[in-house]
């Protein structure tokens, strides 16, 4: 490995191993290297800006997916006339589908007026609908706001994880068990918690901080399923399977926490890091 | 596209590419796309890369799904290199942060950084060597790091 990054010039050392740093996996005198040549080269935020750049790229990228006819294609490589026969009795069935959506429309349009009537009047005299929740959007404002104003946001400020995990477990209709949360390590240290109170869901909040710096990283829980959350390419670490996304300066993973539990990170470092972080402190 | 007349596969062969070859067609069409600049040239580089390795699917039933992928990607790299097709133009957002890089850099960029391989996993697939994977790495995360999405 020496010899390999002996023949980089120090910028193509550090840009070509940002990865490396990002996700933890170099070596720590080639890490104490990497800190030098960016401190040397004025990019100390190099990593954080890559890190946050590499998600957006790979939020674009996931953008781009093969249509049902593209994929229909390949399968017919190697599908059997029976099979595709299915294929074409599902088109069909389409076609046929599309008929009957023909005659439901006229039929519709019929008895629209008596619908638009109903929905007025239940607009006027019903409940009010609640708003439905978007945990993606809503969750990514939460960290902003309370990363600007931390200590007035959080209800439990503490830095011991058992409080926390005790005032989880206490709240009242949090909505789901909360599972018993252990320390992350590392760079980090606890802030406090508090709950997120959305109408439709409660949202079991912990804010972490860098040791060393003003990083700010935040567990969000509720009752909810991943599926809920728009469609993203999985990643994987250690059997924790998670969905990746990005803001401008965040970056996200989602996953499946317990059975009908969605837990999220959010913070600045790069997605497999958030991954095992969350492995780390919720665990599968 | 797709051909006519009974297939060879049985059914365990069969489901075996569908569920899971067919898994990696996103990741191919997304290797594809910075490979071609053009979605469609892509996809149909995706299709020719499953045709390719379909008279070898009895040989694929046992291997590891990560050994499948890079041997799809491989493949795809190998036939891009023959098809030798390129888009002039795309509405993509992608395209112009890609369209001012070379192929190499355009690869090596979605191999590591959208993919997720390793150095190692995306030397098997260009044969480039270390160092010089390195240095076209270094070439396309300045572009991303300067590029404004829009």
């Amino acid at each position: 490995m020496a010899q390999k990054i002996a023949a980089l010039s120090d910028e193509e050392f550090l840009y070509g191993y940002l990865s490396e740093y990002l996700d933890e996996t170099l070596p720590a005198d080639q890490r104490k290297r990497f800190e030098d040549v960016a401190q040397r080269l004025k990019l100390d935020g190099l990593a954080t800006d890559y890190g946050i750049r590499r998600g957006r790229l790979q939020i674009e990228a996931q953008r781009l997916y093969l249509d049902e006819k593209h994929m229909r294609d390949i399968h017919d490589l190697v599908e059997d006339d029976a099979a595709r026969a299915n294929h074409e009795a599902h088109d069909i069935d389409d076609v046929g589908r599309s008929e009957l959506t023909g005659n439901a429309v006229r039929f519709v349009v019929l008895i629209g007026f008596l619908g638009l009537m109903i929905f007025g009047a239940y607009k006027f005299f019903g409940p009010e609908k609640k708003a439905p929740f978007k945990a993606l959007d809503s969750l990514i404002y939460e960290a902003i706001v309370m990363s600007e104003d931390t200590e007035g946001r959080l209800d439990f400020p503490t830095d011991k994880l058992d409080e926390l995990n005790t005032y989880f477990k206490r709240y009242p209709e949090l909505g789901f068990a909360p599972k018993t949360m252990r320390e992350p390590g590392g760079d980090w240290e606890l802030n406090g918690g508090t709950v997120i109170d959305y109408e439709v869901a409660k949202i079991m909040t912990v804010q972490f901080n860098g040791k060393n710096n003003r990083e700010k990283l935040y567990l969000f829980l509720w009752d909810g399923k991943l599926e809920q959350l728009p469609k993203s390419e999985p990643g994987n670490f250690e059997g924790l399977v998670y969905q990746t996304y990005a803001s401008d300066k965040w970056n996200i993973v989602a996953w499946q926490a317990a059975p009908g539990v969605t837990g999220m990170m959010v913070g600045h470092r790069g997605a497999k890091e958030l991954a095992e972080l969350a492995f780390k402190v919720v665990g599968l | 596209m797709a051909q006519n007349g009974a297939r060879k596969y049985d059914a365990g062969a069969a489901a075996f590419f569908v569920e899971t070859l067919c898994q990696d067609a996103d990741t191919l069409l997304r290797f594809g796309f910075a490979m071609t600049l053009s979605e469609e040239i892509a996809s149909r580089l995706v299709y020719k890369t499953y045709e390719s390795i379909v008279p070898s699917l009895p040989e694929l039933l046992n291997k590891d799904a990560s050994v499948i992928r890079l041997l799809i990607l491989r493949r795809a790299w190998e036939l891009h290199h023959e098809m030798n097709q390129e888009g002039s133009s795309s509405e993509n957002v992608l395209f112009p942060l890609l369209k001012p890089l070379d192929l190499e850099t355009r690869s090596c960029l979605f191999l590591i950084d959208v993919v997720g391989l390793s150095i190692e996993e995306a030397r098997e697939i260009t044969k480039m060597d270390e160092t010089e994977l390195r240095r076209y790495l270094t070439i396309g995360r300045k572009r991303l790091l300067s590029f404004r999405f829009e």
